[in-house]
C-alpha cells in the first residue's frame, strides 16, 4: 500500500513534469489568434486519466497550470484562471464521460469531448473577465471549437499510441 | 521640373527595368528644360521674350505642347489659358505678394490664347502682342509624364507609372498585377499631406488634380491661390479640388486647370462631351463625380466632410 | 500499434462525434458570418490605435482616454455622439447625433468612425493632388 502511494506520487511527479514542459512550450509557439493552442497536454491528463484514473490526473492538471503560469508569468492573471478553468473542465468532462460510459468512445472520442470542455470553458472565462462583448466571442467560437476538434482528435491519436505502449509496459511481468 | 518626380516601372529585370528609368528621367528633364517660364534660356522665354516681335524658331516638342494647351483652350472656352503667363507672374505664392487690381486689370489684354500663332510648317510660334507671355505650368506635367511612359515602353517596360507631381500616368498592372490604385488628395487645408477622399482603380490612363490647397497664400483673411481665372486674373473660386481622368495626361493636367476655373455644371458637362470621368468639390463642399465612376471609385471616411451628390 | 490500427480502433461514437462537430461548426461560421457581415460598427481610435470595436445596434456609453484627457462618447439607437471632451473648440461634440462617416476630435486625438475608419486603409499606388 505505502509502496504504491510513493509510486503514484512518483508517477503524478512525472506526468506533471512532462505536461508543464509540453504546456510552456506551447506557449512559446507563434499562434494565429491568442489563446489558440494546440492543448498537446491535455495528451498527459488523458492517459493519466487512463492509466491512474481521475485523481492522478485532476492533481496533474492543477500542478501542470499553476507551474506553467507561473514559469510564463502570467499568475495569477486571467491567461492563469483560463488555463485553470480548461484544464479542470477537459479533465472532469473527460472523467464523467469514461465513468458513465465507459465503452462508447475510445481516446480519440475521448479527447475531442475534453478539447471541446476546454475551449467551451475558456471562452466563457474570457468572456467574463476580457472581452465581455458577444458578438466577437460568438464570431469566433466556432472557429476555436473547430480547431478544437482537429487537435482534440490528433492528441487522441498520440495519446491512444502512448497508452498502448505504456499499459503493455506495465503488464506485470 | 519644380516637383517631385517619382516613376516606377514593373519588370523581371531590375537592368532593364534601371534603364528604362533613366531614359524616363533625361526625357522629362529635357522637356523641363524646353519650356521653362523661369529660366531665360528655355524656348517658351524665347518665345516670349519675342513677343509681338518676331516668330520664334522651337521644337517639335514646344509645338506639341502649344497645340495640346490650345485644344484645351478650346474645350474649356478659354478658361484653360497659357496666356495667363502675363498675369501670373505679377503674384509670388512664396512671398505671399499679389498684384493690384489695376495691374491685373492692365495686363488683362495680354490674356488670349487666340493670339499665339503656330506656324506648323515651319514650326514657329509667335505672339501677337508685346506683352504677352505664356507659361506652359499647368500641361508640361502632364505632358512630361505621357512622355516618360512612352520612354517607358519603348524600353520594354509592360506596366509602370508615373508621378509628376500629382500628375499621374499609369499603364499595364501594378507589381501585384492589379489595377493601379490611385488615391485623391484630401483638399482640406487641415488634413495631412496623404490624406485621400478617394481611391479610384484605373489602368492606361491619367489622372490629374487641380486643387486650391497646393500654393497659396492668405493675404487680409483672403486666400490667393495659384489657379487664376484668365477672364478675371483673379484666384478661381467655384471649385476646391477638380480631379480628371482620361487617356492622356497632358489633357487631364489641362482639362482639370480648366474646370477649376470653370465651375462644376460646366466642368461635369465638358467631361460627358469628351468621354472622360471626374470628381469635383465646389466651394459648398458638394462632392461631384461623373455616373460611369459610382462603381469604380472607393470613399474613405474623410470625405464625410462633404456632402456626396 | 500503429495508426492504421489506432483509426481502426476508434469507435462508430467517436467519429460521429467528429463529424458532427465539424459540420456544426461549419454552419455556424457560415450563420454569423451571414448574419454580422452587415452589422455595422463602431470603430474607435485613440491616439492612432485602435481601442474599441463596438455595435452601433447596441446603446452604449464609452469613455476613451485621449491626449487630452477623458473623451465621452454616446451610442443609441443606431447613431453616435460625442458628450464630453477635453478639447477647447467642442468642434467635435457640435457635430452632434452622426449615423454614418466619422466624427474626429483633432485636439485629443480621438476617432470614431462608423464603419472602419481608413485612413492609410486604402493601399494605393499614388496620390493625385
Amino acid at each position: 500500500m505505502k509502496l504504491t502511494q510513493l509510486q503514484n506520487k512518483y508517477q503524478i511527479a512525472l506526468l506533471s513534469a512532462f505536461a508543464i514542459g509540453i504546456h510552456s512550450i506551447e506557449n512559446l509557439l507563434p499562434s494565429p489568434i491568442p489563446w489558440l493552442r494546440f492543448g498537446f497536454a491535455n495528451i498527459i491528463t488523458l492517459i493519466a486519466l487512463y492509466i491512474y484514473g481521475f485523481r492522478a490526473a485532476f492533481t496533474v492538471t492543477l500542478i501542470r497550470t499553476f507551474i506553467s503560469s507561473l514559469i510564463n508569468g502570467t499568475f495569477p492573471g486571467p491567461a492563469y484562471l483560463m488555463s485553470l478553468g480548461g484544464g479542470i473542465a477537459a479533465t472532469i468532462s473527460m472523467w464523467l464521460i469514461i465513468y458513465l460510459i465507459p465503452h462508447l468512445f475510445s481516446a480519440v472520442g475521448i479527447s475531442v469531448i475534453g478539447a471541446f470542455f476546454h475551449n467551451t470553458i475558456q471562452i466563457f472565462i474570457a468572456y467574463l473577465l476580457l472581452i465581455q462583448c458577444l458578438e466577437p466571442v460568438i464570431l469566433v467560437s466556432p472557429l476555436i471549437i473547430l480547431a478544437g476538434t482537429i487537435a482534440g482528435t490528433i492528441n487522441g491519436i498520440v495519446a491512444e499510441f502512448v497508452i498502448a505502449n505504456l499499459k503493455n509496459q506495465l503488464k506485470p511481468t | 521640373m519644380n516637383t517631385i518626380v517619382s516613376i516606377t516601372a514593373v519588370s523581371e529585370s531590375k537592368d532593364k527595368a534601371e534603364k528604362a528609368i533613366k531614359a524616363a528621367f533625361d526625357e522629362i528633364n529635357k522637356i523641363q528644360k524646353l519650356t521653362d517660364f523661369y529660366s531665360g534660356k528655355s524656348e517658351i522665354s524665347l518665345i516670349n521674350k519675342n513677343a509681338g516681335v518676331s516668330p520664334v524658331k522651337v521644337s517639335g516638342t514646344v509645338i506639341e505642347i502649344l497645340e495640346k494647351a490650345l485644344d484645351v483652350s478650346e474645350k474649356t472656352k478659354g478658361s484653360f489659358d497659357i496666356t495667363i503667363g502675363a498675369i501670373s507672374s505679377l503674384y509670388d505664392f512664396s512671398k505671399n505678394i499679389k498684384p493690384s487690381n489695376k495691374e491685373i486689370l492692365k495686363r488683362l489684354k495680354y490674356v488670349n490664347y487666340k493670339n499665339i500663332i503656330i506656324d506648323r510648317k515651319n514650326q514657329t510660334v509667335f505672339l501677337k502682342k508685346k506683352g504677352m507671355l505664356i507659361d506652359t505650368g499647368g500641361i508640361t506635367k502632364g505632358y512630361a509624364s505621357d512622355k516618360a511612359a512612352e520612354v517607358l515602353k519603348i524600353n520594354g517596360i509592360k506596366s509602370g507609372i508615373i508621378a509628376v507631381g500629382g500628375e499621374i500616368h499609369a499603364f499595364g498592372t501594378n507589381p501585384d498585377n492589379k489595377l493601379w490604385k490611385i488615391g485623391i488628395k484630401d483638399p482640406d487645408p487641415n488634413s495631412e499631406e496623404n490624406d485621400i477622399i478617394a481611391a479610384i482603380e484605373l489602368s492606361d490612363s491619367s489622372i490629374s488634380t487641380s486643387g486650391d490647397y497646393q500654393r497659396f497664400f492668405i493675404l487680409d483673411g483672403k486666400k490667393y491661390h495659384h489657379i487664376l481665372d484668365p477672364k478675371t486674373g483673379m484666384p478661381a473660386d467655384l471649385c476646391r479640388s477638380v480631379t480628371v481622368i482620361g487617356k492622356e495626361n497632358s489633357m487631364t493636367d489641362a482639362l482639370a486647370t480648366g474646370i477649376f476655373v470653370l465651375g462644376p455644371e460646366e466642368g461635369i458637362k465638358i467631361l460627358k462631351e469628351n468621354g472622360l470621368n471626374g470628381v469635383i468639390i465646389d466651394k459648398k463642399n458638394n462632392l461631384i463625380i461623373t455616373p460611369e465612376l459610382d462603381k469604380k471609385i472607393e470613399f474613405t471616411s474623410n470625405c464625410s466632410k462633404y456632402n456626396k451628390s | 500499434m500503429n495508426l492504421h490500427q489506432i483509426v481502426r480502433n476508434t469507435t462508430k461514437a467517436d467519429r460521429i462525434l467528429i463529424l458532427f462537430l465539424i459540420i456544426f461548426c461549419f454552419s455556424l461560421i457560415i450563420f454569423f458570418n451571414r448574419i454580422f457581415s452587415n452589422k455595422p460598427s463602431i470603430h474607435i481610435y485613440s491616439e492612432g490605435k485602435e481601442v474599441y470595436i463596438l455595435s452601433l445596434n447596441e446603446n452604449n456609453q464609452v469613455n476613451i482616454k485621449g491626449r487630452l484627457g477623458i473623451t465621452t462618447i454616446e451610442i443609441k439607437d443606431k447613431k453616435v455622439r460625442f458628450i464630453s471632451s477635453p478639447c477647447k473648440n467642442k468642434l467635435c461634440i457640435k457635430q452632434g447625433w452622426k449615423d454614418s462617416g466619422s466624427i474626429i476630435c483633432l485636439p485629443n486625438n480621438v476617432i470614431v468612425s462608423i464603419g472602419e475608419y481608413r485612413k492609410g486603409g486604402i493601399e494605393i499606388d499614388a496620390i493625385t493632388k
